[in-house]
């Protein structure tokens, strides 16, 4: 293992936090309350409980091949050809998954902020700008991530300004939808606590690899915390209804939120600000991650002469839903292979190398005891 | 060769930063602080009048006597329409973003407000601590007061709103607040305003049922619906035993409002708290024997608040508006029982709902005379 490329464990919970409060966070409340209304945060607090399962596999795994990442291990466990197929769908997936975070950014930013800039010339700023900090490889993205991550808990601190018009009362009623729409609106976040499948790709550059368990729960559990009092305040302050009209919801409770002093009249953009360097973070990451995991699947040594064409194939692929219903439809798809994989291939692979680990040991010793019987005859 | 693709890779970038497409300075700007809707004559249009400040003269640079605001308005039939009409007159493009006032006129609010809600609620740069405010007489006559002292009248009615909430003769709810009671059933009590030439009155508020305003509620209404909202913060009341009047100043006061289901039967509980002072005993034959005691004063304050909310509340009750949202409560906390109510709350069950109003107001001190 290239030390240089090396990071330590604490930074691995940092990633993952960048990883998953990105783009998609804004529209969550707005998810959860159409789909199973005040019961969307009961909805959200199970889908993080069902994620921390997800995380706990995936590590399972990754410390199976400690110096490995899943572009090396998964062709031994599926077989060559099976396995470059994986390889490829994996990278096809974290594609897409940075296409959707880069055009849900962009989206959000020409609704709220830039009204009259092309989708494609914001796109193709951040896209320049993520490229930079990608192609110079994990420890400066790690780095980069420990800076943003302290903007990221910057909004708590205003979180007592919204006591004034919190409603306890607007969480109520609870246990009123049926079982389909809880699992919709479990299914319909669960992508946006997504993020923790980096694990895959970067664990073999982690130093002290026995606390990558703990560092990966404490990342995922807290990220869900930051998503829960989101919602949580979101549903509160606006009502379920109101925010089930919305599609970024949580500027809206900035914009509504009573303000001491005139200064912060503009709070909501500060938390725009914020925002973005957190959607940047997220698209780094990606970019990094499907960089990696191609130069890995074609054996070459680093990824970084694949972050602009990969870039330029990330604009094409952002481009392609038309409006939001689109994007919507674009989600739902990249949701459904994020949950193929986490709770599909991860399982299945997991069991794979235990099966291959038994009949390797069990042909060890085989080899052993016949080696031993010769030794005795002779 | 890698740096100089990097440094033009910056510079393309700083070049988008920048904000080419969105780049707007303040004068190209038409700020928007308040914005008036009147009926006109022509019963199918409507007229949208705005407030826009003159930046140059707030600055002083034109001279201290030189108008402060423009008011423009146009007729049309939607409040986008009639965007559009004034940024066919005006080059600088309008921007919503610093509005605090959009004031409709009783004659339009009376066929109904929710026409004009939607074009602010999707605009992304509205603040939504704004107000919605009903004008009793003609909006646009709000916008027109000229009082020396307030050299824009949008700003002076939303600080109005908002040093008056200390009265508690107000009612403060901003857009949001209205939006969530409003799109909830339909009602709602939203702020009055009232001009002269020069001067705005703000006292008491506007009852919408459906949408529609359908009746104004005095002052003395209004603060029982700030105690119903939770949303006292301040305010002084007269209660008079015998010839000595007394004025309570609240300090603190909270409600909580409960609904109860006992044996099939739905009510309300509502509890109001406040702590206040005694700030003046007014009397022309005031004697220090003559004074009444605490107990009695609370007593009399107690009784005075009990009357005037349940004075309100039977009214609501009477003209069948849920303005406060106890149907809200009710589905919240027995959504299984409220499922049978639905479709004829207002009109079936609101009108028979009990209340138990409970009130429990406490003199804390007399200020320095005893």
């Amino acid at each position: 293992m290239n030390q240089s490329k090396s990071i330590l464990c604490q930074e691995v919970p940092v990633l993952i936090l960048n990883i998953i409060l990105g783009a998609g966070l804004l529209n969550l409340p707005s998810l959860l309350a159409r789909t199973a209304g005040p019961d969307g945060l009961l909805a959200l607090i199970a889908t993080v409980g069902v994620n921390l399962i997800g995380v706990l596999l995936i590590c399972l795994l990754v410390l199976r091949f400690p110096d490995q990442s899943i572009a090396n291990y998964s062709p031994k466990l599926l077989g060559r050809f099976c396995g470059f197929l994986f390889n490829l769908t994996f990278a096809g997936y974290l594609l897409f998954a940075a296409a959707i975070v880069l055009r849900e950014f962009s989206d959000t930013t020409n609704v709220l902020m830039l009204l009259r800039t092309p989708l494609e010339v914001i796109m193709l700023t951040m896209l320049l700008a993520a490229s930079l900090l990608a192609r110079n490889g994990l420890p400066p993205i790690a780095r980069a991530s420990q800076i943003i991550v302290l903007l990221l808990f910057f909004p708590l601190l205003i979180t007592p300004l919204i006591w004034a018009i919190f409603d306890w009362g607007a969480l109520l009623p609870v246990f009123q939808v049926g079982r389909e729409a809880f699992l919709e609106a479990m299914t319909t976040s669960v992508f946006t606590l997504a993020g923790f499948e980096l694990l895959l790709i970067i664990s073999p550059y982690v130093l002290d690899k026995r606390r990558i368990i703990p560092a990966s729960i404490l990342s995922v559990l807290l990220a869900g915390t930051v998503a829960i009092v989101i919602v949580l305040v979101t549903f509160g302050t606006l009502t379920v209804d109101q925010v089930a009209k919305m599609n970024d919801s949580v500027f809206e409770v900035v914009k509504y939120m009573p303000v001491p002093v005139l200064i912060l009249e503009r709070v909501d953009l500060i938390f725009f600000s914020i925002w973005i360097a957190a959607a940047y973070s997220t698209v780094v990451i990606l970019l990094y991650m499907v960089s990696q995991q191609l130069a890995e699947t074609f054996t070459i040594s680093s990824g970084k002469n694949f972050v602009w064409p990969l870039c330029v194939v990330i604009f094409f692929v952002a481009r392609i839903p038309a409006n939001q219903q689109d994007s919507k439809s674009f989600i739902q798809i990249v949701n459904y292979l994020w949950i193929a994989l986490v709770y599909g291939a991860i399982p299945f692979l997991l069991v794979l190398s235990i099966i291959r680990n038994r009949s390797t040991a069990a042909k060890r010793t085989i080899l052993g005891k016949s080696k031993r019987r010769k030794k005795t005859r002779n | 060769m890698q740096k100089p693709a990097i440094t033009v890779l910056f510079i393309f970038c700083l070049l988008f930063y920048g904000g080419c497409w969105d780049l707007r300075d303040i004068d190209q700007r038409s700020i928007v602080l308040g914005v008036a809707f009147d009926q006109t004559e022509e019963n199918a249009e409507m007229m949208m009048t705005l407030e826009i400040p003159l930046l140059m003269t707030i600055n002083g640079e034109n001279g201290a006597n030189e108008e402060t605001s423009v008011l423009l308005s146009t007729t049309g039939k939607t409040p986008a329409q009639m965007a559009t009409h004034f940024e066919r007159r005006n080059w600088r493009q309008l921007f919503f973003g610093h509005t605090k006032i959009v004031l409709i006129s009783e004659a339009l609010a009376r066929e109904g407000i929710q026409p004009f809600i939607d074009f602010f609620d999707r605009n992304p740069h509205i603040d939504r601590r704004l107000n919605l405010v009903i004008a009793q007489g003609e909006a646009r006559t709000v916008l027109e007061a000229e009082n020396p002292r307030e050299p824009l009248a949008s700003v002076y009615l939303k600080n109005m709103l908002e040093v008056q909430a200390k009265t508690s003769r107000v009612i403060t709810r901003n857009f949001q607040d209205s939006l969530i009671r409003l799109e909830d059933n339909g009602d709602a009590i939203l702020p009055r305003v009232r001009a002269t030439e020069t001067e705005l009155t703000i006292g008491g508020g506007a009852l919408i049922k459906d949408w529609k305003l359908i009746a104004w509620l005095d002052e003395n209404e209004a603060r029982a619906a700030q105690f119903l909202h939770n949303r006292v913060d301040g305010g002084r009341m007269t209660v008079t035993i015998d010839t000595m009047v007394y004025t309570y100043s609240i300090l603190t006061a909270k409600t909580r409002i409960r609904p109860l289901l006992q044996n099939g039967v739905l009510s309300m509980e509502i509890k109001i708290e406040s702590e206040g002072n005694i700030v003046e005993v007014f009397s022309y034959t005031k004697d220090h024997q003559s004074l009444h005691s605490i107990k009695e004063i609370n007593q009399k304050i107690n009784q005075l608040i009990h009357e005037e909310v349940m004075h309100l509340l039977n009214k609501l009750q009477y003209l069948q508006v849920d303005a406060i949202g106890f149907e809200q409560r009710i589905r919240r906390r027995y959504p299984n029982f409220m499922r049978q109510y639905n479709d004829n709350w207002s009109q079936q069950y609101f009108p028979t709902l009990q209340f138990t109003l409970e009130t429990d107001f406490q003199i804390r001190r007399t200020g320095i005379l005893d």
